[in-house]
């Protein structure tokens, strides 16, 4: 048996165990993207590394045999370091975007690339359910939408961008002209009464997600209808009292008519709710003890408590906004951090990490000009066929994606180094059925296809090498064997599915 | 693309032998044939054999030597390699292809007729910037003498086509010319003078032999021609030229057919060729052994690894024999096999490609490890671009090298040895095939050698151009036909190398140590030396020095006498700035530092490093930034790519560095920079990755403010062509012959009249600063 001392943890193995199954043997995680458990390592990822004393280098523990009397360091902050730079060294040759750049664009983070996917695949009804689980009212809030998800569009640099407001006022219209239209099953109710005072975009928007989410809401406004300063706006009367309804009907209780300080108080709220939220808008309300600051109710930016307790505060009561969509976007993050507060976890919100493109260069135009779906003809009679036009810019494989995973976890910054990008190449095979894509831009070169599919090798060296089927073969040949095997172990979308 | 005849594929493999060990040798065959690897061919040969379609794909693109589109008629090789790019090579390769019109990304003229290639070291750094086309050498080449090189080469060339007809030798020696005919020196001519010398002994009936000898280390002063006579006595002659040959030898020796007037007559003109070294360059004198420079060069060297340099031609076996040779190995037989390794371990030599194990330990390891079969394997792959050490040693001390690997194989108890030698070294390769051929007659390979029962086994093996197969596990991985990819230590070579056997690589200039070192003893040898470096050391010595070559320095000397003592210093008007020690793996030491003894340790710390032995002399002309992204060019082009840090560390600090020389960069990038290096260097899987990183870090240390000078737009030693630019000084007399170089007419003709550089036109090719006459050009930065 071999003794030695990880992280200050006393251990003991057996003969040839590499330091990452010792680790892992107690209980910590050391990141891995080119281990293939059971196979001779390729110690090319380099994000496994650790720290032995008394050797200068960092080590791979992937392919390092613990010795006896060793000390290992797994966490300590150079070897965070390590792993971070390896990570960004990837990142700075990898071309990929994991989010579609509408998405990031949009004020509630819409997953537009999927929405369109169903709706070119004719899936109207999974592309509502995408559409309203993510925001309220989806027509009211496209017409008013400044529609950045549009000016982003990657499309636009070929010919137009995607309509994707007008796509989705369609499917939002399609869904309220039937007899029953879509609303968000609820989750689990988690047994918190909630009053949200204003009926308002943003009360509105509070209401709606936070009943999603599986509280009790309340809601109160001071005039006879819904709305707020929606009201105010070019929206047909008739829409927007269908989609306000529709929030009111989902929740506990409504009182329409009912004003702050005249017809109930907030300190009598307070006791009957487990929590109170101030929605009321720009205009002041007149309250003791809520302090205010340059731009509105003060709250605490991370819980949105105000000065009261148990009293909270969103939308433009606490600072105003350019348009209300922006207004209602901000309120969408603010209901998850009061609910995730008033459920007692921690409120972090760390950025989420997000590989992209950026500006394309030539190559890249040119590589998607060729890929680019065509226009369909009748896209002016039903511009939900415009949805064919999208490009997807989002990634495959952003959920299992290990680069990704890391990335985050490490907080490395993906334009760490100044340099191009690699170039778009995208490889697209039926195989068995399935639609097969390797991005050769999301390589990392780890090697693990190679030593699960005997067709595949990397051709040139260094910098310039790449994946390439065996000579004489073509790629859907070289990836029909073991299709599913170097898939599921690609640790990016360099090798994905696209179902 | 066109159809090709495939039927040789099947031909070649089939001689060869199928079998994937093979692949390279058969690759570089068919490579042969076809002058190029034709796609249909690498298809065939996967059809045709059992070798594997993924590995012909992966190992064809691997290696630098494989080209996969035709090539022209005649390859013209830029030397890239460390003193020529220090003088010029850059603007040479910048011409050809300006003057061939080669299009980006190509490299052979559109019709076919010159492909142009970069090449590491030509081993002739003393004519540097060197150009190779055929093997016909052009030494000291610039912008401006392109095009006429290669209208020499194509006249040249037709003349050797008309003269391939071989003159016998000739009678009975009355004496011995010797002439070196090491690569440096067939590159400055000494082929010609060999022919020339031929031609006059047959001319005038005069019985001396002809004696081709290896290397003698003084590159800078070759061709160099060596009159032995019946008497013992001897004159050396430098530099000597096809037109001098006929006196030369009428001055010694006496042909019995003219009478005696006509010989004092030619007597007479030789000594005014002699003594008018005053009225013109002096390109043509005679020195004897005691002259001051020559003695100044030979004196402070101490001969073991290149004892009779110079006095044995290299494919003689019988020479090597009547010289001591082989006696190492007899002594050998008489011990145990331990015994050796003591001799070794005591002797505490470190092996000299670079990593400085010391052999000893390692040769036990191997010893002790258990297993039924041992390889040694001779690691010829020198990959440092500025460094020919072990080619010189291969190609002038073939049997020395195969004495010093028999003597290993034995130690260790191995019956199968193999050379790696780069295919970049023909001449290398030849002699040592020669070699090995030879010592199979004499039965010193074989069975039972020396009548002894150690019975071994030696093969060769063909490089293909990669520098990290000087790794001794990707040099391992090469030889059996793959990709040259590092693998991860432990498991160590010498406990799981070659087909999982222990195995022990070592250099060669460690193999041809160890004759000397076991005949001398471990006492003997030990005394010379520092401290913690016991023994000589070789060395390339090139860049700005007067007296370039090969050099052969007892360790604990210092930089100091090699470059001023042996090297004689840099020549005038250049100031010496620094020295790099190591090439791609080493740093660039400040000339204030000159007193660092070459000693692994001290070095380490002034943070150079021995490494393989290429010393390049660098001066006020010479740019710290340029070279620390020469280096990084080159190291990031050998990465195998395996691993993160260096694949892509590697290209990220290059284009950082390309940022200074562009003058793009900002001063956080210094910062960046060093970061950078810092992680490749503690974070890479091999050696390459490992020590890429040193030549940034030194020169960072050392020469921040050429950094800094670069951010604000300056290059002080006048070198990087976006930071620069050229004016005409009032030393301008009006020659025109500016104007006339100039590629894209950026000088106006104006006969008589001080000339002007339009600097928007300006392509910074240097060739009007090459050509003028009167030094009227300026470098502004
Ligand atoms: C990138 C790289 C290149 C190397 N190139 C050479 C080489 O050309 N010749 C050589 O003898 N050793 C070279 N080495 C060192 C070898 O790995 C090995 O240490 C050496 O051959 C051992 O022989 P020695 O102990 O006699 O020095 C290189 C190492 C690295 C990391
Ligand atoms: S491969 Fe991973 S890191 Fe790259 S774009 Fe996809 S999810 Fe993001
Ligand atoms: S092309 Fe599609 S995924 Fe890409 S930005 Fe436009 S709508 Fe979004
Ligand atoms: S394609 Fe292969 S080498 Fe590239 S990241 Fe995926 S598994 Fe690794
Ligand atoms: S350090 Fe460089 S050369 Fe060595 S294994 Fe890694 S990538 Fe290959
Ligand atoms: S002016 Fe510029 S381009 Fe012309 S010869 Fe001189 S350096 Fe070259
Ligand atoms: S190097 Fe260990 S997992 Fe990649
Ligand atoms: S001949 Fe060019 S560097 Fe040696
Ligand atoms: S090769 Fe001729 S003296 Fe060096």
């Amino acid at each position: 048996m071999i003794k030695l001392r990880i992280d200050n943890k006393s251990i003991e193995v057996a003969e040839n165990t590499t330091i990452l199954q010792a680790a892992n043997s107690i209980g910590i995680d050391i990141p891995t993207l080119c281990y293939l458990q059971g196979k001779k390592p390729c110690t090319s990822c380099f994000v496994c590394v650790v720290k032995v004393q008394g050797i200068d280098n960092f080590v791979p523990a992937c392919a390092t045999v613990a010795k006896d009397g060793m000390v290992v360091d797994t966490q300590s902050d150079d070897v965070l370091k390590a792993r971070k730079g390896a990570l960004e060294l990837l990142l700075s040759d990898h071309l990929g975007d994991c989010y579609e750049p509408c998405k990031i664009a949009c004020p509630f983070g819409l997953d537009i690339s999927a929405m369109l996917t169903h709706i070119e695949n004719k899936n109207d009804d999974k592309a509502i359910k995408v559409m309203k689980n993510a925001m309220p009212m989806p027509a009211i809030v496209s017409l008013l939408c400044p529609r950045p998800c549009e000016s982003i569009c990657r499309r636009k640099q070929f010919d137009t961008s995607i309509p994707i407001a007008s796509i989705k006022i369609q499917l939002a219209q399609n869904d309220l002209a039937k007899e029953k239209p879509y609303t968000p099953a609820p989750a689990q109710n988690i047994g918190k009464n909630i009053a949200i005072i204003g009926a308002g975009p943003a009360g509105l928007t509070a209401a709606y997600l936070m009943t999603i989410a599986g509280c009790n809401c309340t809601v109160f406004d001071k005039n006879n209808k819904p709305g707020g300063t929606l009201n105010d706006t070019k929206i047909d009367k008739e829409l927007l009292t269908a989609e306000t309804m529709e929030i009111l009907e989902a929740c506990h209780e409504v009182h329409l008519s009912q004003e702050l300080g005249v017809d109930f108080t907030l300190e009598q709220l307070s006791k009957d709710y487990n929590a109170v939220i101030l929605a009321t808008g720009e205009n002041k309300i007149e309250q003791a003890n809520l302090q205010y600051s340059k731009t509105g109710i003060a709250i605490d930016t991370q819980t949105h408590k105000t000065s009261i307790d148990k009293v909270y505060s969103i939308g433009s009561a606490v600072k105003p906004a350019k348009s209300a969509v922006l207004a209602m976007g901000k309120v969408k993050k603010s209901c998850s951090d009061i609910i995730s507060h008033l459920k007692g976890d921690k409120i972090d919100n760390p950025k989420l990490f997000n590989c992209r493109i950026g500006k394309l260069n030539e190559q890249h135009i040119e590589a998607i000009k060729a890929i680019m779906p065509a226009r369909p003809n009748n896209e002016k009679d039903n511009i939900l066929e415009s949805a064919k036009l999208c490009l997807h810019c989002d990634c495959l494989k952003k959920e299992q994606c290990g680069l990704k995973k890391y990335s985050q976890q490490y907080d490395a910054n993906f334009q760490s180094f100044q340099c191009d990008k690699p170039a778009l190449e995208k490889i697209e095979c039926e195989i068995d059925g399935r639609h097969v894509i390797y991005e050769s831009g999301k390589c990392i070169k780890c090697g693990k296809c190679i030593t699960i599919n005997p067709n595949l090798t990397f051709i040139n060296r260094g910098y310039n090498s790449t994946l390439s089927p065996a000579i004489g073969m073509d790629w859907p040949e070289a990836l029909s064997v073991k299709t599913d095997e170097i898939i599921n172990n690609c640790p990016t979308a360099a090798l994905s599915f696209q179902d | 693309m066109n159809e090709i005849e495939l039927q040789p594929v099947e031909t070649i493999a089939n001689d060869i032998g199928p079998v994937s060990e093979n692949l390279i040798a058969i690759l570089q065959a068919i490579q042969h044939h076809y002058g190029y690897l034709p796609k249909q061919a690498l298809e065939h040969l996967a059809k045709v054999t059992d070798l594997s379609a993924r590995d012909i794909a992966g190992v064809s693109t691997f290696y630098s030597q494989f080209r996969h589109k035709p090539v022209g008629k005649h390859v013209v090789c830029v030397c890239h390699g460390t003193a020529c790019h220090v003088k010029g090579a850059p603007g040479v390769t910048d011409a050809l292809r300006r003057h061939l019109k080669i299009e980006d990304g190509e490299d052979t003229d559109a019709d076919g007729l010159f492909t142009v290639e970069k090449v590491a070291c030509l081993g002739c750094c003393t004519l540097a910037p060197a150009v190779q086309i055929g093997d016909i050498t052009f030494g000291h080449i610039n912008a401006g003498k392109v095009e006429q090189m290669l209208k020499d080469y194509l006249f040249l060339s037709k003349l050797k086509e008309q003269d391939k007809k071989q003159a016998k030798p000739i009678g009975p020696a009355q004496g011995i010319v010797k002439l070196g005919l090491g690569s440096c020196c067939i590159a400055r001519g000494s082929d010609d003078v060999r022919k020339a010398v031929q031609a006059t002994l047959e001319q005038y009936n005069i019985n001396a032999t002809i004696k081709p000898v290896g290397c003698v280390g003084m590159c800078h002063q070759t061709p160099l021609m060596e009159i032995e006579l019946a008497n013992g006595k001897s004159h050396l002659y430098a530099q000597v030229q096809c037109a001098d040959v006929e006196k030369i030898i009428l001055k010694h020796f006496r042909p019995p057919k003219i009478g005696k007037k006509i010989v004092a007559k030619l007597r007479n003109a030789l000594d005014e060729v002699l003594s008018d070294g005053a009225a013109t360059p002096a390109s043509h004198y005679g020195i004897g052994l005691r002259d001051k420079p020559v003695a100044a060069f030979l004196d402070r060297q101490k001969h073991i690894t290149t004892e009779y340099h110079g006095q044995i031609s290299p494919p003689d076996l019988q020479e090597y024999l009547d010289k001591g040779g082989f006696e190492g190995l007899k002594k050998c037989f008489s011990h145990k096999q331990q015994d050796i390794i003591d001799i070794v371990t005591e002797s505490q030599i470190r092996g000299r490609g670079g990593g400085g194990f010391p052999s000893g330990i390692k040769w036990q390891i191997a010893f002790d490890a258990k297993a039924e079969k041992k390889y040694l394997i001779c690691n010829g792959d020198e990959g440092d671009p500025g460094a020919f050490m072990d080619r010189m040693l291969l190609e002038s001390y073939p049997y020395r090298v195969i004495e010093g690997l028999i003597i290993a194989a034995y130690a260790i108890g191995a019956h199968e040895a193999l050379f790696y030698i780069r295919a970049e070294y023909p001449l290398a390769l030849l002699r040592v095939k020669e070699a090995l051929e030879q010592c199979r007659k004499q039965k010193l390979l074989g069975n039972n050698i020396l009548h002894s029962d150690f019975s071994i086994d030696i093969k060769i093996v063909e490089g293909a151009g990669a520098f990290v197969c000087g790794e001794e596990t990707a040099l391992i991985a090469s030889i059996m036909g793959q990709r040259g990819m590092p693998q991860i230590r432990p498991p160590y070579p010498a406990v799981k190398g070659l087909h999982d056997c222990p195995t022990i690589v070592n250099n060669v200039e460690t193999l041809a140590t160890l004759p000397w070192l076991i005949l001398n003893g471990a006492k003997e040898f030990n005394s010379i030396g520092s401290e913690s470096s016991k023994g000589t050391k070789v060395f390339a010595l090139a860049g700005k020095i007067e007296r370039g070559g090969l050099v052969e320095v007892p360790m604990g000397i210092t930089i100091r006498e090699i470059i001023e003592d042996i090297g004689g210093g840099v020549p005038a008007p250049g100031k010496l700035k620094a020295v790099q020690i190591g090439g791609p793996s080493g740093g660039t030491l400040p000339g204030r530092m000159l007193d660092v003894k070459v000693d692994y340790k001290a070095l380490q710390q002034a943070g150079a490093i021995m490494g393989s032995g290429g010393l390049i002399v660098l001066d006020d002309r010479d740019c710290m930034v340029d070279i620390a992204r020469y280096f990084l060019e080159f190291t990031q082009d050998q990465s195998c790519g395996k691993c993160t840090f260096c694949r892509v560390g590697t290209k990220r600090m290059l284009e950082i560095l390309d940022r200074f020389c562009k003058g793009k960069a900002v001063l956080t990038d210094i910062d960046k920079l060093h970061e950078l290096a810092l992680s490749v260097k503690h974070t890479s899987l091999c050696g390459l990755g490992k020590t890429a990183p040193n030549p940034i870090l030194s020169t960072l240390e050392y020469f921040k403010d050429e950094y800094i000078a670069h951010i604000e737009g300056r290059c002080p030693a006048g070198k990087c062509p976006d930071l620069i630019r050229y004016e005409v000084n009032d030393n301008c007399i009006g020659c025109v012959m500016c104007a006339r170089v100039c590629p894209v007419s950026a000088i106006e003709y104006k006969p008589y009249e001080k000339h002007e550089i339009d600097t928007e036109k300006c392509i910074r090719c240097n060739g009007c600063k090459d050509i003028c006459p009167e030094d009227a050009i300026d470098i502004i930065s």
